[in-house]
């Protein structure tokens, strides 16, 4: 090749390769690259591909019809595109005639077709393609021109991919083991010292000098740094050599960010030199590594000779050099992954909680330490093993959950967080533990679901303490409400003149006697109630439900108690819906109101009445009685609120039915408020939702 | 006066179970109590009653077992029960009735009247 031809073929790699650094992500670079491609090669029809697990996704297209829309070409295709990756050679077809091609649209229009891999180091990325309509004859040089093209932009894709990472990656522990794979792989296609050390080597030789070094910026000395690997110097060189921003042709070429020639070296580029005890240098070319607008160091060579460089050597160092930067950036951003990595993996080391990485087919691909404590398994025992055979997920019975049910296919398949103490995890002796587990999704880039983290704790003791808790309960139900219901039973006795005789004065005291037990009763399952609800032991059993038939029933049950208060509960009922609701809790919930109503109701009436919309049926119970100030309506719902006044000091209650009242029918989908006026009475309204099949 | 009739009474607590014990020997019945389910159960053949009235919720052997395990054999297969009981769970009270109890009965919510007055009922449909 000529070398007008060389200076303009690494004209067109500079312009793939600034593509790459100006882009934003992988997306916004597809197009503009494959663009670029084409112009420089001189044809109109070209396709780029990337290799995305098991198939070729296509990328971007040009001059292609409606191919973006084709699905991609998986490995079994064995088309033009999947013989270029497995071979990692290129195909040139000058008749597609002759050949089985994926696409019909290119069978149909095209004639010659050259496909070439995008390589880095030795790894297949990806396919590049260009179509011609004519039988077209390319010549060696233009396919060797295409091959390095499609590296070049195999670089450039690799850079911003690491960027992309980088970027997605630091947010989320959970996406730990995703950028562990991830970085892996990046660190087998790329060696970046090697890489580097070769980009140094081209460079040195073809400008006949003797020395080559890449200078970084360091941000906290503010110092250009050497960095390994270098041309021609030894360790202790390259570690020594440190130069200010405001110094010499290496100052000037990073605070400029433009190339920078001397055929003959100055006072102060010789004392920088010094520092790293190299002499005799006479010429330098120093050019700065540029990638989008940040300046990362600078690449320069040093020559013995005076005025060893010409003017031309100018923009193609300054062309090589942008390549460096690349080079340079993907390994600075390599560096912060694996530290992230590192810190990832300390913080997942120190922390108490059993850590569980799987991949999308419930395999662990990593296992922490404290998860090796916790269940007695060594990580390497676990590793690549499928969860459900090992760990394992087992119900509350100790049952194994089906696999189709457990929280990781519930995870993998939607992606919603979930918290559970709901389940049991095998150790490696065979022994269950109750595991308090929180799994969240690891996605990709694109965000699919790509696995998942499992993090656990083992809560034998909480379960412990949970059940001793629950029995206290049902042992205090029974021993608290035994001897209220024998008081009751006794002092229905004596009225009832069972022990004989009693006068009125005694039969009033003994009434006294039990409303102060009746009291302590509906304290006793009020509490229990409160305790229930707050466990989460309260099961709604939602069912079909005829809401007026249980006002009916509820208020003939009140009756004789409002009697007593000489008030009428009038109940307007009509025909509405059927409601779905656990019909234990919305008796309940109209026992609180109904006889709330009664008891703070002096004089007049309880209406009760039922309206119904598509979705809801709302229940109202109106009373005449003493109503609620604007700043106690804001507190009713509160637990153990209870409006204290001249008024209600002779009422007795817990201030807990209107709290236990608003939770049970948050629980069952429907809700409670009120409107009421001081002196003129109060109306509480409810809703709950309409049943349907 | 002769006995209305013979009621076992299978209950744990000792309160509850001295307070029915006295109503029904005070309305004219013989009452024979048990404070644990298997020395219930051994009663409702031993002592042969008209009624049971039964608690559920007691150690060893609960209630509603004493229930199956006396309509499993034939001296007490047609035993009537009276459920007297605290909880108002409605599986156990569907259990019961699917057992062919006479009724179900929450302590709490019935006055030892009450249960007097259903037994009398119940015994005097019988004859």
């Amino acid at each position: 090749m000529e070398e007008t031809q060389i200076q303009s073929n690494l004209e067109d790699l500079y312009s793939i390769s600034q593509i790459a650094a100006s882009a934003k992500d992988l997306p916004s670079m597809w197009g503009p690259l494959l663009e670029e491609v084409l112009a420089v090669l001189k044809v109109d029809a070209g396709s780029l591909m990337i290799l995305e697990g098991n198939a070729l996704v296509r990328k971007a297209a040009r001059g292609l019809g409606d191919i973006m829309e084709e699905p991609p070409i998986p490995a079994s295709s064995g088309g033009v595109s999947w013989k270029v990756v497995k071979s990692r050679k290129p195909v040139v077809i000058t008749d597609l005639s002759k050949e089985k091609v994926a696409s019909k649209f290119v069978e149909e229009n095209f004639r010659s077709l050259v496909t070439v891999p995008m390589m880095v180091r030795d790894q297949v990325i990806g396919v590049m393609s260009i179509f011609t309509r004519e039988k077209h004859q390319f010549s060696l040089d233009d396919l060797n021109f295409f091959a390095i093209i499609a590296n070049q932009a195999a670089l450039a894709i690799i850079s911003i991919q690491l960027s992309e990472i980088l970027k997605e990656n630091r947010q989320r522990l959970s996406e730990l083991e995703a950028l562990n794979q991830v970085s892996k792989s990046v660190a087998t296609v790329f060696d970046f010292e090697e890489t580097l050390d070769s980009i140094l080597d081209s460079i040195t030789t073809m400008f006949s000098s003797d020395i080559g070094l890449v200078t970084l910026f360091d941000g906290e000395t503010h110092l250009l740094l050497g960095k390994k690997p270098a041309y021609g110097l030894s360790e202790r060189q390259i570690n020594d050599f440190r130069s200010r921003t405001d110094e010499g042709v290496m100052g000037e070429a990073f605070c400029k960010g433009v190339p920078i020639m001397v055929g003959k070296i100055d006072k102060e580029t010789e004392e920088v030199l010094k520092r790293a005890r190299i002499t005799g240098i006479k010429s330098i070319i120093a050019a700065p590594l540029k990638v989008k607008s940040q300046t990362l160091g600078v690449v320069q060579i040093f020559s013995s000779k005076e005025n060893n460089f010409h003017s031309k050597d100018l923009r193609l160092f300054s062309i090589l050099a942008s390549q460096a930067a690349i080079v340079v950036n993907s390994s600075t951003m390599y560096r912060e992954i694996e530290e992230e990595r590192k810190k990832d993996e300390a913080l997942l080391t120190s922390i108490g909680d059993g850590v569980i990485a799987i991949d999308k087919n419930q395999k662990i691909i990593h296992f922490n330490k404290a998860g090796e404590k916790i269940t007695g398994y060594l990580a390497e025992e676990l590793l690549g093993g499928a969860f459900l055979e090992t760990l394992g997920i087992f119900n509350k019975e100790k049952l194994p959950v089906e696999a189709k049910d457990s929280p990781l296919a519930k995870i993998l398949k939607d992606g919603n967080q979930i918290i559970s103490k709901d389940y049991f995890l095998r150790k490696r002796n065979g022994s269950l533990f109750p595991a308090y587990l929180s799994l969240a999704a690891i996605c990709d880039i694109k965000d699919d679901i790509v696995g998942a983290i499992v993090v656990f704790r083992d809560i034998t003791y909480e379960f412990e303490l949970e059940q001793m808790k629950q029995e206290l309960i049902s042992l205090s139900t029974h021993e608290l409400r035994a001897p209220i219901t024998a008081i009751k039973g006794y002092l229905d006795m004596i009225l009832s003149g069972d022990t004989g005789v009693i006068n009125e004065e005694t039969k009033e005291t003994i009434e006294e006697v039990v409303g102060i037990n009746r009291r302590l009763a509906d304290l006793v399952d009020d509490l229990l109630n409160v305790g229930r609800i707050e466990q989460g032991k309260i099961t709604i059993k939602p069912e079909q439900i005829d809401l007026t038939s249980l006002i009916s029933q509820t208020v003939r049950e009140y009756q004789p108690q409002a009697k007593n208060k000489k008030l009428e509960i009038i109940f307007h009922d009509k025909s509405i819906p059927k409601i779905k609701a656990d019909s234990v809790r919305v008796r309940q919930v109209l026992n609180n109101l109904i006889s709330n109503a009664i008891k703070y109701t002096m004089q007049g009436s309880i209406e009760i009445s039922v309206q119904a919309s598509d979705k809801e049926v709302t229940c109202q119970v109106k009373d005449t009685g003493i109503g609620i100030s604007k700043d106690a309506q804001k507190k009713l719902f509160g637990k153990f609120y209870r409006v204290k006044n001249a008024k209600t000091v002779q009422i007795t209650g817990t201030g807990l039915g209107l709290w236990i009242t608003q939770k049970l029918l948050e629980m069952m989908g429907g809700k409670v408020w009120l409107e009421s006026v001081e002196n003129k009475g109060s109306t509480f309204y409810f809703t709950l939702p309409v049943y349907t099949a | 006066m002769p006995s209305k009739g013979k009621i076992l009474l299978i209950e744990d607590d000792a309160t509850l179970s001295r307070m029915y014990e006295k109503k029904f020997v005070t309305d004219g019945y013989e009452v024979v109590t048990a404070y644990d389910g298997w020395d219930g159960l051994k009663k409702t053949t031993s002592a042969k009653p008209d009624l049971v009235l039964l608690d559920i919720l007691m150690p060893g052997l609960d209630g509603l077992a004493v229930f199956k395990k006396m309509r499993s054999q034939t001296a007490t297969f047609n035993t009537p029960v009276i459920l007297l009981t605290n909880i108002g769970d409605e599986n156990a009270i569907y259990e019961s009735f699917k057992l062919g109890a006479v009724d179900y009965l929450v302590k709490s919510e019935v006055t030892p009247a009450l249960v007097v007055e259903k037994v009398e009922s119940f015994l005097a449909e019988r004859r």
